[in-house]
């Protein structure tokens, strides 16, 4: 047993100690999910002409609850110049009712979507840690991904956006 | 074998990536140039160490185990398709199947299974092939085939979703094709039922393939006007060779006046039998679900409405705790924070009557939202052991949430409920006297202070929950050698939590938790916990810490140290039902 456990401790220390916080060059995939409507929304649709923010977030989640209207700022600001922000709520079936009371109380300008099916959470984010960034650049590749929001979060996600733009 | 895992684990972790590899540039007519292939790599090491809690008896505690888990998955994407798999292995010490190492008084709890095992104890070493896919995705196609989650409506016919945070990842292993025009999307699918059976959280001592359900179904959406959605659905399963199907519709409005928003959901329900000379068929059944939201400057008011009547197919939570299986799940209207387990069956009832509404009122130059919340049902149905009879349900709440930016580097966050819910009995007609309960109640709060300076984050969190109840008759006992006699009975939990993170690096947490619930103390829940010791030796007081370092993005060595009490423990929105344990638990997870 003895032997098993070295050597799984030093390939855990070992491992990943030059990974860093960017989108490992992925490129975006793309989606279509509904919107608060009724409708559907592709990110196809803004894939290659904007910088795009994707942000999946639940109303049972408090650090999503602080970080929406940063980005709600960050929409506000730098929509014109070319960025377009995506807040995917994974709320459950269930609870839909709530996630558009919760978006008119903020008049919330990015697109909202609804992933109440978990299809492309699971996708991007499999382990569905809430809340969780992903930028995309013009290119369509994923520059940075981000997981969490603390107070001060937002400067480090617009010098990511304005990079970008 | 355990030499073998050992290679296989490091088979597997050695070549992975961080990276997407791409397959070459994208050429014009070429069909797989322009690829990724992605390999995700995640290594979980867990050890569970079990204190001896009373020394003075003869009983052993439970041995050491230790699990390490690797989950691979690969995923080739071309341009709009994806195909994928994911692929787990556990090795688990000591070896279960074999004869357990303390067996003084019989086999040890820990390796022994109860009735209705499929299989053997798995042994030191196992391999699962948990999810396969193959996918197409376009604005107006999509196709899935393999591993997929679906929900129709508001969860109340189909709910197969990923629900990582409970520990529930059952997909529907089959096919699935999207169709989606402007005023039309057609959704069919179906499969069987999936779950996925090695856990990151729980042990995998009592892994077990489970027996699979069928299920199929489809779904029509139809936008007449922008503003209104409309839908009708079917689904059939056919679970454990009993077949049953629902079929409903939903209606949608919205922005009606620029400050209105209406949803309505029907359904029925039909229940087959195997034994077609069943003496008691299930009844058919029905639902109705309807909410309505008006947005009117700072105020928002949420109203909803259900009626549900023998619509509910049974979660299905078979031979141990790793592979549950929720086939629908419908709205509660209840306030999550206050759902515990000795209210989850009334809001789960095939019988029920409620309403709730939630205002929320949103100051702009102060950040400040005061909700005001109010739930009432009626539940016809009798639960035992929970709430033997029938009764009705209020429950006020009030929430307050205010941000507070004292400078540029420093924040708080308050935000605190107080809420009373009261079940008032209606006493069944042909129910049992001696089962009823005059009344029950449940006090509750919760606090939540957070506060932020530059890269330091201080949090408490408390939790107070005071369930009461009145007795049919008086219980009586002996106290310091006198008879007490008591009709009123009930128990508290409490739980704390205070944490410090230093933002990314590490978060050091302490625990404060009690309750006088024999049934939380004893682990009643199962799983690792202390359940082959007499619960009179348990304290009622918890105190744990725990310490997560993530010292590089996407490392992260949890420790916790202490006693845990069991039942649902509601951290950062999600909530997840816990054993009781005391010892140490630790676990490593890496991905690469």
């Amino acid at each position: 047993m003895r032997p098993l456990l070295v050597l799984s401790a030093a390939l855990l220390l070992a491992a990943p100690l030059a990974l860093a916080e960017d989108g490992g060059g992925e490129t975006a995939t793309d989606f279509t999910l509904p919107n608060l409507d009724g409708g559907n929304a592709s990110l196809s649709e803004h894939l290659g002409e904007k910088v795009i923010l994707v942000n999946f977030w639940a109303t049972w989640c408090d650090p999503c609850m602080k970080e929406m209207p940063k980005l709600n700022e960050l929409q506000q600001e730098l929509g014109p110049k070319g960025l377009q922000v995506i807040s995917i709520s994974v709320d459950e079936a269930k609870d839909e009712s709530k996630v558009k009371a919760l978006v008119k109380r903020w008049k919330y300008e990015p697109l909202v979507l609804l992933d109440s099916e978990t299809r492309v959470v699971n996708t991007y984010n499999p382990r569905k840690d809430m809340p969780w960034t992903m930028i995309i650049g013009k290119d369509k590749t994923i520059a940075h991904k981000k997981k969490g929001f603390t107070e001060g979060d937002e400067k480090k996600l617009r010098e990511w956006v304005e990079a970008l733009l | 074998m355990r030499r073998a895992a050992v290679l296989l684990l490091l088979a597997l972790a050695l070549p992975s990536t961080a990276h997407a590899i791409k397959l070459g540039k994208a050429k014009p007519g070429s069909a797989f140039s322009g690829g990724e292939l992605r390999v995700a790599q995640t290594l979980y090491y867990k050890l569970n160490l079990q204190l001896d809690e009373d020394p003075d008896d003869d009983r052993l505690p439970a041995f050491p185990l230790h699990e390490f888990v690797s989950r691979t998955n690969v995923d080739l994407r071309v341009k709009r398709f994806s195909l994928g798999a994911q692929f787990d292995l556990v090795g688990v010490t000591p070896d279960c199947s074999k004869d357990s190492p303390y067996d003084d008084f019989g086999s040890h709890i820990d390796c022994v299974r109860g009735e209705g095992w499929s299989e053997e104890a798995p042994g030191n070493f196992l391999a699962r092939l948990e999810k396969t896919y193959f996918r197409y995705r376009s604005p107006n196609f999509d196709l899935d085939v393999g591993d997929f989650y679906a929900a129709f409506g508001r969860g109340l016919v189909l709910n197969m979703v990923k629900l990582p945070e409970i520990d529930i990842d059952t997909s529907i292993l089959g096919g699935r094709v999207d169709i989606r025009t402007k005023p039309i999307d057609v959704t069919i699918l179906g499969g069987i039922t999936n779950p996925q059976e090695v856990s990151m959280e729980l042990r995998n001592l009592d892994i077990d393939k489970v027996e699979w359900d069928a299920l199929a179904g489809a779904q029509v959406k139809l936008r007449p006007h922008r503003r209104v959605a409309a839908s009708i659905h079917g689904v059939g399963y056919n679970l454990q060779d009993t077949p049953s199907g629902s079929v409903g519709g939903t209606l949608g409005w919205n922005n009606i006046g620029g400050a209105l928003d209406l949803f309505a959901e029907g359904d029925a329900f039909l229940y087959g039998s195997e034994d077609e000379d069943a003496a008691d068929p299930i009844t058919p059944g029905y639902a109705i679900y309807a909410s309505g939201t008006t947005y009117a400057g700072p105020l928002t008011l949420l109203i909803e409405f259900k009626r549900y009547k023998n619509a509910k197919l049974e979660p299905l939570v078979r031979n141990g705790p790793v592979v549950p299986t929720a086939f629908t799940k419908p709205p509660t209207l209840e306030y999550e924070a206050a759902v515990t387990d000795d209210v989850q069956k009334s809001i789960d009832s095939n019988d029920i009557t409620g309403w709730r509404a939630q205002g929320d009122l949103w100051f702009l130059d102060t950040d400040t939202t005061l909700s005001i919340v109010f739930a009432n049902s009626f539940d016809m149905q009798e639960h035992p052991g929970y709430s033997p009879q029938r009764e009705a349900t209020i429950h006020p709440m009030i929430v307050l949430e205010q941000p507070l930016h004292l400078s540029e580097t420093v924040s708080m966050h308050l935000k605190g409920d107080i809420g009373y819910r009261h079940d008032f009995p209606m006493r069944s007609p042909d129910g049992d006297p001696d089962q009823f309960l005059p009344n029950a109640g449940l006090l509750h709060y919760r606090a939540d202070i957070g506060l932020t300076a530059g890269k330091h984050a201080f949090e408490i969190v408390s939790t107070f929950r005071r369930h009461a109840f009145t007795l049919p008759e008086e219980v009586c006992w002996l106290a310091d050698g006198e008879t007490v006699c008591d009709k009123d009975d009930g128990y508290v939990s409490v739980e704390n939590a205070v944490s410090y993170t230093l933002m990314g690096k590490y978060t050091v947490a302490l625990h404060l938790d009690y309750t006088d619930r024999i049934q939380d103390q004893t682990g009643a829940l199962a799983g690792i916990g202390n359940l082959a010791f007499d619960h009179e030796f348990i304290s009622s007081a918890y105190i744990g810490g725990e310490l997560i370092l993530k010292p590089v993005e996407n490392l992260e060595v949890y420790v916790f140290w202490g006693s845990q009490k069991s039942g649902i423990v509601c951290t950062g929105g999600a909530c997840r039902t816990v054993p009781a344990f005391t010892g140490v638990k630790s676990r490593v997870s890496v991905n690469f």
